[in-house]
């Protein structure tokens, strides 16, 4: 054969030549001229960010909100799926490999690889918070997942798994490096308007950095992984410190800001343009706020049973929204349900006047700018676990104060900062037995969390608030109605990597913070 | 059943062997004309049976012999019938031959235009000339070979006008890369690409947006071509290279020939044929909008929802009346009452349809000299779909000419030029596909004459979550236009009288332009999925294809029979393609459809470039005729690969032995079986990688969930560059398809009965597929050479002839293959690669499965397949182990029957296309089922005399509390009092009973799609024509040369058990993807009348 071949290639660059094309350079055509070879830091940055953004607060949202039953789901499709805790180990596929590792992980790991000679720190900061942020949706989402191992390209195609409370370790270390990073001057280019989040203002990524820091106490006090003397001594420290402490003020919030344009709106927003039906209001958050006459329900929810005139002059009572309880979706549709209104899907951009009166055909003519914002962490989450910690584990600083403070601060973010007093004068004030007040703590944070990715879930699993009602047992006997602690590993992964295990059912407890075994499971 | 065919074959044969002749020798003569046109044909064989004594006759036809009285004359004639007649005691005998399309091939053109006795062939190819092509006047080409060649499977995607048709030769060769054959016209490969259906963006390809594009082969004008030959696999098509290795489509257009004494000649052939919907489903009549459940599942008296979601559970019809759909503001503007009478509308989908037309006219001027030739034409096909809005126009003109300027040189050229226009109408899952919904329309809902859109353009519709399907025809705009030319030049030149060279340069160029318009408040994705702020979309394609040949040949007849042909020759060949597309979105008015019309605007660009260059050599050893051995082998160096991996090699060999004619001694004077040959080939062939796949780069940031929503950069201002998921692969070589064949050929009684069967295997290894890694490396793929995949299976052909005279000729063909495609082995820790089209119902590559076997989500069902039910309520459960495998679209076999009468004149054709097995996933079939408007969905009545709802169905099935025993793998059954059976318990049989919404609702609801399998099998007549040409003698004096009509039909009749839908549908167009299917349109069905005359 090889005397064959010889024979062929000799014959051959006799034939080409006799058709008149050079050889050298002739197959050297299989260079991409349509993707670039390389990528600054600061495409990357907002690569990453606006992955993130888009993948909490859509995907990430979609199952922890569900669970935690901020929102419910009808209309028999996917979402009304989910709501009966059945996730498919293949619906997670995107989410977890091409949006989080592939996508955001794989993009800030690009920067932080850069050299440090001719890339500013503050990238490196900023891409180690978030790297930090975005591990530890992992590890809340599955537990055990890719750390140490991670990341390193076709290296290391199936890197072992390590233990989330590890991984959480190495978070709290991450976040003390980007501190250090975002502390440092220098004379290169800093970032600017690559940064969607804070527009490069290192302050503000150090204040982000340590009361993202704070959160992953908070979870880490629930299994003893830290001492709250721990926490207290890095909360006074970080307070007393003459650089930047934690968050100031709601200017200060993580978030992720959208378009008004189509597909650069807001994920939650795009989706139900997709989905018209599927995503309605859950009874468990209506019903609280309706409790409570919450001002914030004119923000967070169209008004039910529906009329034109209730968007200017929204109901007050402690009626006039309505929720589905989770799990009893049925495959209908329901057109006389809240639905999610200004607060997660921008400004309305229906004139009222143009709706027609009919109590169903009005609401799913309302159209919105689809820009709000993607929250993360907000100032208002802050003031909570400052209340909590200082409730539960004698941490520095006033309970009532920082609790009332979060109200405010939650007000100010859904717009309707001159209603929050008339509301804490009602509402603010905690009382009854330690429990109680945990319990009227935690529940005003999860009101205030409305559609923050993550944590009302995470909140739910540590404290067991707020209470939350059990699907039918009829519809997921498999599970016995029991609120979903993780989601499944993706099963792409579990395929690809043998370190990966593939969980039994959904109640399994996979983040190592998770330890309640009291109240409601 | 064939051993005793064989038996009684053998007894006949040797009865025939014992008969002797007597001689008495007498002159006899007589004169040959040809039975189509009545001319006289020189040089045909006249021969006495059973001795090799014989004559030809001259240029007038005539011919005269010395025979004996008891002797029979064979009259035969190359691409003839031969003819038997005794000759008794005539003295003239003159005969009428009636040519034989099928023996016309007694020298075929193989690859690369290498010329070759047929019977002599070691490797499978078949051609179908002109005329078996045109029998049903299809727009693409590819559906004429449908049913038409065994072993040669063709899936046209739906019946809109235009749609796309998949190509299967021999089953699958690779994973992931395209399975479609190569495409060579004249000699010179073309793009049969762009059949993949989606959106008005670059290189998406999805089931949420666009359209049903076309395959490119849909150009070509079947009028033009001469023949179409197949040429099965690696063994036929392994000297046209590293694209060749799922067979080549090798096209001949029509060259200028000199018709008798004519030197030139006018043709006209026409025809028209209205275009309809093949199937519809059967719908109930009897039930109106709404549900008859309440909030908790349970039965309750039906409410009439007039605008809630598409059930067809409500109230009975009756006439009563009932609030109207429509607001107050839209009462006003359409002058609709408040309320309206409950009526059924049965035709109402229909409506939605209406009847299309094909219309077909080619004019050409061909002639011939004995020096030169030239064919030009001019064809225009009109093809306006069942659907409004749907048309397709093509022009095609071709000029062939070629001419001998000295002995030694000929020079000759072909050229077609295409200008093709289409109209289409969104598809797929997406709210604007008007049949997305439109399939199961409630029946009171009056479609046509209820108003669709408000003065200002607004839709209206009575489900505001859904487009209006007339509306989302108006006002969702996808139209394109192709300018295309394919030609080249060649030059033949004698270096002696042994050495020929032949130099041949082509191309096939075309640009393409897509407008798209979504319009605004399109509830739809439509083609850019813009979440109704309307959307334009311009995009502008130059694809180009070059390629050079140039071969020497050399040819060598020793003497005692022995001859050799060797062929040395090189190919080059590139491919540049120029993609430039702007998507504005945001319009500002609904009545200007101009990009400039847009607020936002997205601009795409892209540009390809692929080389390949190959040498190969062929050997052809031959002896008398009845031994033949070819040889080949080829080295490629593809583009694709990195610099050490670009060059291969691989070799094929095929033979052949005629036994009837290497042992005349045996064979000689018998008439049973007159031809006996058996052939083998072995072959090799490469494939090259997908493009840019040996690096790896960064990509625009685009993050996307897979339900719709996405952010496209520039984001907020920003542009944003994002690793690339997929990691290249500089170590990446070509993927190998070996195959083996081997068959008999097996001719009796005089070429009556032709049997041809062939067993062949091709094995394709190092599939180049995108092997999924753990995305925790930061990368979800990588480019590499994993996994092994095999065809294996049988093709028979078998022509009879049941009756040969004079007059009368009955021919049939069955032809037919049986293949199995099984994945051997994929990438080590890859489990499966789904095709799509979803996460729950999707095809799979899985190792030790058939290719594309069918996974979804299913209800879930004890290991002996009974369906679990719950004993409280009496409703099934959703298996809670996930994704199973629910079905194989793999048919068992495949096939075709091919009828031909011919009374004089009169032809009489059909063709009987068969497939037996193969499952399809319909969702459609769900739909109809879930929502109640199904027929057997009401063939229970489901109220009582009050309005209330009986519960008169009982799902079959056994009690369970929807939980696996993990250690078993199985169910957890109960009895009727939800209480776990002991282990070893008979199960206890569902008694619980439940309504007809339940019951429907519960089997066919969307989350169990593996609930929506059924056998695909079919039988339909494909293609049917009745012809008549006027004799000659009629003609001869009219200006007429011939004259020729009649009528046609296709897709004219389906038997199948699938319920509602015509089985046939490829939802990814010419995709791998088969079997799995979602609200697609139906095949169309034609019939009309065709002339052909020439002057």
């Amino acid at each position: 054969m090889n005397l064959h071949t010889l024979s062929f290639r000799t014959l051959s660059v006799a034939l080409l030549l006799l058709t008149g094309t050079g050889c050298a350079n002739y197959f050297e055509v299989n260079t991409s001229p349509n993707l670039a070879a390389t990528a600054p830091a600061n495409l990357l940055l907002t690569s990453a960010e606006g992955m993130l953004g888009f993948s909490t607060g859509g995907e990430v949202g979609r199952f922890s909100l569900l669970f935690v039953q901020q929102i419910a789901a009808q209309n028999g499709r996917q979402t009304e799926a989910w709501d009966i805790y059945n996730v498919q180990s293949t619906e997670v596929n995107n989410l977890f490999r091409s949006n989080l590792y592939a996508g955001a992980l794989a993009d800030l790991e690009e920067i932080i690889k850069k050299d440090p000679q001719s890339t500013h720190p503050a990238f490196f900061g900023i891409s180690k918070t978030l790297k930090a942020y975005s591990y530890s949706v992992l590890a809340d989402l599955w537990g055990d997942v890719p750390f140490s191992e991670a990341l390193q390209g076709t290296k290391n195609t199936q890197p072992k798994v390590d233990p989330s409370r590890d991984i959480y370790n190495g978070l709290i270390r991450l976040l003390d490096e980007a501190i250090v990073e975002l502390n440092k001057t220098s004379s290169l280019t800093a970032p600017t308007t690559a940064d969607y989040v804070y527009g490069g203002n290192a302050q503000r990524w150090i204040r982000l950095a340590n009361t993202l820091k704070l959160r992953l106490y908070l979870h880490m006090l629930n299994s003893g992984a830290v001492t709250a003397d721990a926490v207290n001594t890095f909360v006074r420290a970080t307070e007393a410190s003459t650089t930047v402490g934690f968050m100031t003020a709601v200017a200060d919030d993580f978030q992720q800001r959208f378009e008004t344009t189509a597909n650069r709106q807001n994920p939650v927003h795009q989706f139900i343009l997709t989905r018209t039906d599927d995503i309605c209001t859950s009874t468990t958050m209506i019903n609280l706020m309706n409790s409570k006459a919450d001002p914030r329900r004119a923000a967070y929810f169209t008004p039910a049973p529906f009329s034109p005139a209730l968007l200017t002059t929204p109901p007050t009572s402690t009626s006039g929204y309505i929720g589905l309880a989770n799990g009893t979706g049925g495959n209908q549709v329901r057109n006389t349900l809240s639905r999610i209104h200004t607060f997660a899907r921008g400004a309305l951009t229906t004139a009222a006047a143009s709706l027609p009166a009919g109590p169903t055909l009005g609401v799913a003519q309302l159209t919105y700018d689809g820009t709000a914002a993607v929250q993360m962490l907000t100032f208002a989450e802050y003031n909570f676990i400052r209340a909590e910690l200082a409730l539960r584990y004698n941490g520095p600083g006033d309970t009532q104060t920082f609790f009332q403070r979060g109200i405010t601060a939650s007000f100010t973010d859904a717009g309707l900062a001159a209603q929050a007093a008339a509301y804490i004068t009602r509402q603010g004030t905690l009382t009854g037995t330690p429990d109680q007040q945990l319990q009227q703590l935690i529940e005003e944070k999860y009101v205030s969390n409305f559609m923050v990715p993550m944590e009302p879930w995470n909140d739910w699993r540590r404290t067991g608030y707020p209470a939350l009602s059990r699907i039918p047992a009829a519809v997921n006997p498999a599970n016995g109605g029991r609120v979903p602690r993780a989601l499944p590993y993706p099963q792409q992964e579990v395929d690809a990597n043998p370190n990966i295990t593939q969980r039994n059912n959904l109640s399994e407890r996979p983040v190592f913070w998770d330890t309640r075994t009291t109240g409601p499971q | 059943m064939l051993n005793n065919f064989l038996r009684i074959l053998l007894g006949v044969w040797l009865t025939a062997m014992a008969l002797t002749t007597n001689a008495q020798d007498r002159v006899l003569t007589g004169q040959i004309i040809s039975q189509e046109d009545g001319t006289a044909l020189p040089g045909v064989n006249v021969t006495i049976k059973g001795t090799t004594r014989g004559t030809t006759t001259n240029s007038e036809g005539k011919y005269s012999l010395n025979v004996a009285a008891n002797t029979t004359l064979v009259f035969s004639f190359v691409g003839s019938v031969a003819q038997e007649i005794a000759v008794g005691n005539q003295s003239v005998i003159n005969v009428r031959l009636v040519s034989d399309q099928r023996q016309l091939g007694e020298v075929v053109v193989t690859a690369l235009g290498i010329q070759k006795e047929a019977k002599g062939l070691g490797f499978s190819q078949t051609s179908i000339n002109n005329q078996e092509l045109t029998v049903g006047r299809t727009t693409n080409i590819a559906n004429a070979l449908s049913g038409k060649i065994a072993g040669v499977r063709i899936t046209g995607s739906n019946g809109m006008t235009g749609s796309s048709s998949n190509i299967q030769i021999r089953g699958l060769t690779t994973f992931t890369q395209s399975n479609q054959p190569l495409f060579v016209v004249d000699g010179i490969p073309v793009d049969n690409g762009g059949g993949v259906g989606g959106s008005g963006l670059l290189n998406t390809s999805n089931s949420q947006t666009g359209v049903s594009n076309s395959n490119r082969g849909i150009d070509l004008n079947q009028d033009d071509i001469e023949t179409m030959t197949v040429l099965k696999g690696p063994a036929a098509a392994a000297l046209y290279g590293s694209r060749a290795a799922a067979g080549v489509i090798m096209i001949t257009t029509k060259k200028g020939k000199a018709a008798g004494s004519k030197k030139n000649t006018v043709s006209y052939t026409g025809s028209y044929n209205a275009v309809e919907v093949n199937r519809f489903p059967d719908y109930q009549n009897e039930y109106g909008r709404g549900t008859s459940l309440n909030a908790q599942g349970q039965p309750a008296s039906p409410v009439y929802q007039p605008n809630a979601d598409q059930l067809s559970w409500g109230p009975i019809i009756r006439g009563q009346r009932v609030g109207s759909a429509y607001s107050a503001a839209d009462r006003t503007l359409f002058a609709l009452p408040d309320s309206t009478v409950l009526t059924a509308y049965p035709n109402n989908v229909r409506d939605m349809f209406r009847r299309g037309m094909n219309m077909q006219h080619n004019v050409s001027f061909s002639g011939a000299t004995d020096k030169s030739n030239y064919y030009f034409s001019y064809g225009l096909l009109s093809d306006k779909g069942y659907m409004e809005g749907n048309q397709l126009d093509r022009h095609t003109f071709a000029a062939n000419a070629s001419s001998q300027l000295t002995n030694k040189l000929t020079l000759g050229t072909n050229i077609q030029y295409i200008y093709n226009t289409s109209k289409r109408s969104q598809i797929g899952n997406q709210l604007s596909n008007p049949l997305f919904r439109g399939w199961f329309l409630p029946r009171d809902y009056d479609l046509k004459n209820e108003p669709n859109t408000r003065p200002d353009g607004s839709q209206v519709y009575f489900n505001a979550n859904t487009d209006n399907p007339f509306w989302t025809l108006r006002n969702n705009l996808y139209n394109d236009n192709r300018s295309r030319l394919i030609g080249n030049v060649n030059l033949t030149y004698k270096l002696t009288d042994w050495l020929t060279y032949t130099g041949r340069a082509g191309t096939d160029m075309f640009t393409e332009n897509r407008f798209t318009v979504d319009a605004i408040g399109a509830r739809g994705q439509a083609n850019h999925a813009v979440a109704g702020v309307g959307a334009i979309g311009n995009r502008n394609t130059t694809r180009r294809e070059t390629s050079f040949y140039n071969t020497l040949t050399a040819t060598k007849e020793f003497g005692d029979g022995f001859g050799v042909t060797v062929l040395l020759g090189n190919e080059l060949n590139q491919i540049n393609q120029f993609d430039q597309a702007v998507v504005g979105n945001t319009l500002a008015t609904r009545d200007f459809n101009n990009i400039n019309n847009a607020t936002n605007f997205i601009p795409y660009y892209e540009q390809l470039s692929r080389r390949l260059a190959g040498v190969f050599a062929n050997v052809d050893l031959r002896y008398k005729g009845w031994a033949n051995l070819t040889l080949t082998g080829r080295n490629d160096w593809s583009s694709t690969f990195a610099k050490g991996n670009r060059s291969y090699f691989y070799p094929s060999a095929s033979g052949s032995l005629i036994l009837s004619d290497a042992l005349p001694e045996v064979f000689g004077n018998q008439d049973a079986l007159s031809f006996l040959k058996l052939k083998g080939a072995w072959a090799k062939v490469g494939r090259e990688a997908f493009l840019f796949a040996t690096a790896t780069y960064f990509d625009n940031t685009n993050p996307a969930d897979g339900f719709g929503p996405q952010i496209q950069y520039p984001f907020l201002g920003q542009q944003g560059r994002t690793l690339q998921d997929g990691a290249g692969n500089p170590q990446l070589g070509p993927e190998f398809t070996r195959s083996a064949e081997f068959g008999i050929e097996m001719k009796f009684w005089q070429n009556r009965i032709g049997l041809d069967i062939t067993r062949f295997s091709q094995r394709s290894t190092d599939i180049i597929i995108s092997v999924p890694i753990a995305a925790a490396s930061g990368f979800t793929n990588v480019a590499r050479n994993a996994g092994i995949l095999e065809s294996k299976g049988w093709e028979w052909n078998l022509n009879f002839t049941p009756v040969r005279n004079t007059d009368f000729k009955w021919d049939i063909n069955f032809n037919g293959a049986r293949i199995r495609n099984n994945v051997i082995q994929l990438a080590e820790g890859v489990q499966n690669i789904s095709l799509g089209p979803f996460t729950t119902a999707q095809g799979r590559i899985q190792a030790g499965l058939p290719y594309g076997t069918m996974f979804a989500n299913t209800l879930l069902r004890t290991p002996q397949g009974q369906m679990v039910v719950n004993p409280t309520n009496g409703l099934p459960f959703l298996d809670p182990r996930g994704l199973q495998q629910v079905g194989d679209p793999n048919p068992r076999w495949t096939g075709g029957v091919t009828n031909n009468f011919s009374y004089k004149g009169l032809n009489i054709n059909f063709l009987i296309d068969i497939r037996r097995g193969g499952d399809v996933l319909s969702r459609v079939i769900g739909d109809l089922r879930r929502t109640g408007v199904a027929a057997e969905t009401a063939e229970l009545p489901r109220f009582d005399a009050n309005g209330q709802p009986l519960r008169n169905y009982t799902i079959e099935g056994v009690y369970g509390n929807g939980s696996i025993n993990n250690t078993l793998n199985a169910p957890i059954l109960t009895n009727r009092e939800s209480q776990t059976l002991a282990a070893g318990a008979p199960a206890v049989l569902n008694q619980t009973t439940i309504s007809g919404q339940q019951y429907w609702g519960q089997l066919y609801g969307f989350n169990a799609p593996g609930m929506f399998i059924f056998d695909g099998s079919w039988t339909r007549l494909r293609e049917a024509s009745i012809t008549y040409t006027v004799p000659k003698k009629w003609l001869s004096r009219t200006p007429f040369g011939s004259l020729e009509f009649g009528v046609n039909g296709r897709n004219l009749l389906l038997f199948t058990k699938v319920p509602h839908i015509d089985p046939e549908f490829n939802v990814n167009s010419n995709q791998n993807l088969q079997g799995i299917e979602f609200n697609t349109l139906p095949q169309a069905r034609s019939y009309g009348a065709m002339l052909r005359m020439s002057f």
